[in-house]
């Protein structure tokens, strides 16, 4: 992995580390949990085995992919959110540094290991008998799992419903934690900053997503 | 100074999530309407300008672009079995050059089953991408499948 001046040393350690969890959770996910039979099972009502086999062969040679662009997505998510944070201190009027911020970022990322986390324990150990429609839309503690049917919603919906989750307010209270340790302030200004400064840059992001899933999707 | 800059984005980014509201329930209406048209034969043959389906018998119609190779399989697939589509209306529809399509679609000797619809008309009511297939049975839509489809599949719709 190359090493990026923006990252000091102890911020660098962190990312390696966030990003080998993550690859190591989405490699297991997909040799063990979405596996061969899973698809095939999935893909069967609509298209041919000689073609879902083509299929799962095309996926298998470009999982490589999958893999080096998943530190490239957590570094830009990163930094991106670092600027917001930046932007919401200066209307706030608090002091903050960029390596600060970052290491706070990059800290409470490792919320969002969780559900991946959730994701191979449910399916790997206790329900063995899944389909690949429960994958795509296993959102534990979200507004998606209050749905008994999800696959009956538009597809526009699945995102925003599964987005808005417990994990959010975990993230949000470790950004809160994070900034009050590098900031030296109580708990409760922190918790004031974040809120909407967090919040209105997921709101933004919501809005995008939902926005290219309607307007891109079929 | 810094305060005016973020304030300014800001404002910038309002306006935007504005728009892509704006724009996301505009196109949400627009696929409304595009599948209420989609639901019976005698509705979307006339929207799409296509005089020769007739609304009583079965019809499977689908949209394709020749360099799509999803579609060259769906084409090469009905062109291996079309004496099963004997007693079913068959229609290609794309939204490529008329001679293009054809060309195509002669590879596969399927070239009299091609049906001239006009780019516009096509791209306002299908949305999405291509292929996709639409069934027809007593006038209604009885399935709509998106992306390739073994052919199983729709004569079991038909069946």
């Amino acid at each position: 992995m190359v090493k990026v001046p923006i990252l000091s040393n102890s911020n660098f350690l962190v990312f390696l580390l966030l990003c080998l969890i993550a690859i190591l959770f989405n490699a297991f996910i997909h040799s063990n949990i979405v596996t061969e039979s899973v698809l095939v099972d999935y893909l069967q009502n609509q298209m041919s085995y000689e073609r879902i086999y083509k299929l799962i062969q095309a996926k298998e040679k470009w999982s490589w992919l999958n893999y080096t662009l998943l530190p490239i997505f957590y570094f830009f998510k990163c930094v991106l959110l670092t600027l917001w944070l930046l932007c919401g201190a200066i209307i706030f009027d608090f002091k903050a540094s960029f390596k600060g911020f970052f290491k706070v970022v990059l800290m409470a990322e490792f919320v969002w290991l969780i559900p991946s986390l959730l994701l191979i324990i449910w399916y790997g150990f206790i329900d063995t008998g899944y389909s690949y429609s429960d994958i795509q839309y296993f959102a534990p503690l979200s507004l998606l799992s209050l749905f008994e049917n999800p696959e009956s919603l538009d597809s526009w919906l699945v995102y925003p419903l599964k987005s808005l989750n417990i994990f959010e307010l975990a993230y949000i209270i470790a950004l809160s934690v994070g900034i009050m340790k590098i900031m030296k302030k109580d708990f409760n200004k922190t918790l004031e900053f974040t809120l909407p400064v967090y919040g209105s840059s997921l709101v933004v992001w919501l809005l995008f997503i939902t926005f290219l899933s309607i307007n891109l999707g079929s | 100074m810094k305060k005016k800059i973020v304030g300014s984005v800001a404002l910038a980014l309002v306006l935007l999530c504005v728009w892509f509201a704006y724009k996301s329930i505009t196109k949400l209406q627009q696929k409304e309407k595009v599948q209420d048209t989609q639901q019976t034969l005698s509705l979307i043959g006339e929207k799409l300008g296509i005089e020769t389906l007739d609304s009583q018998k079965p019809a499977v119609l689908i949209y394709f672009n020749s360099e799509c190779h999803f579609c060259q399989y769906e084409v090469k697939e009905i062109s291996k079995n079309l004496s099963k589509f004997k007693q079913y209306q068959l229609g290609f529809m794309s939204f490529e050059p008329e001679i293009k399509a054809k060309n195509f679609l002669k590879e596969y000797g399927l070239q009299a089953f091609y049906l001239s619809v006009d780019e516009n008309r096509l791209t306002t009511h299908i949305m999405g991408g291509v292929p996709q297939v639409f069934i027809y049975d007593d006038n209604s839509l009885k399935k709509h499948f998106k992306g390739e489809v073994k052919i199983e599949a729709i004569l079991k719709v038909l069946e």
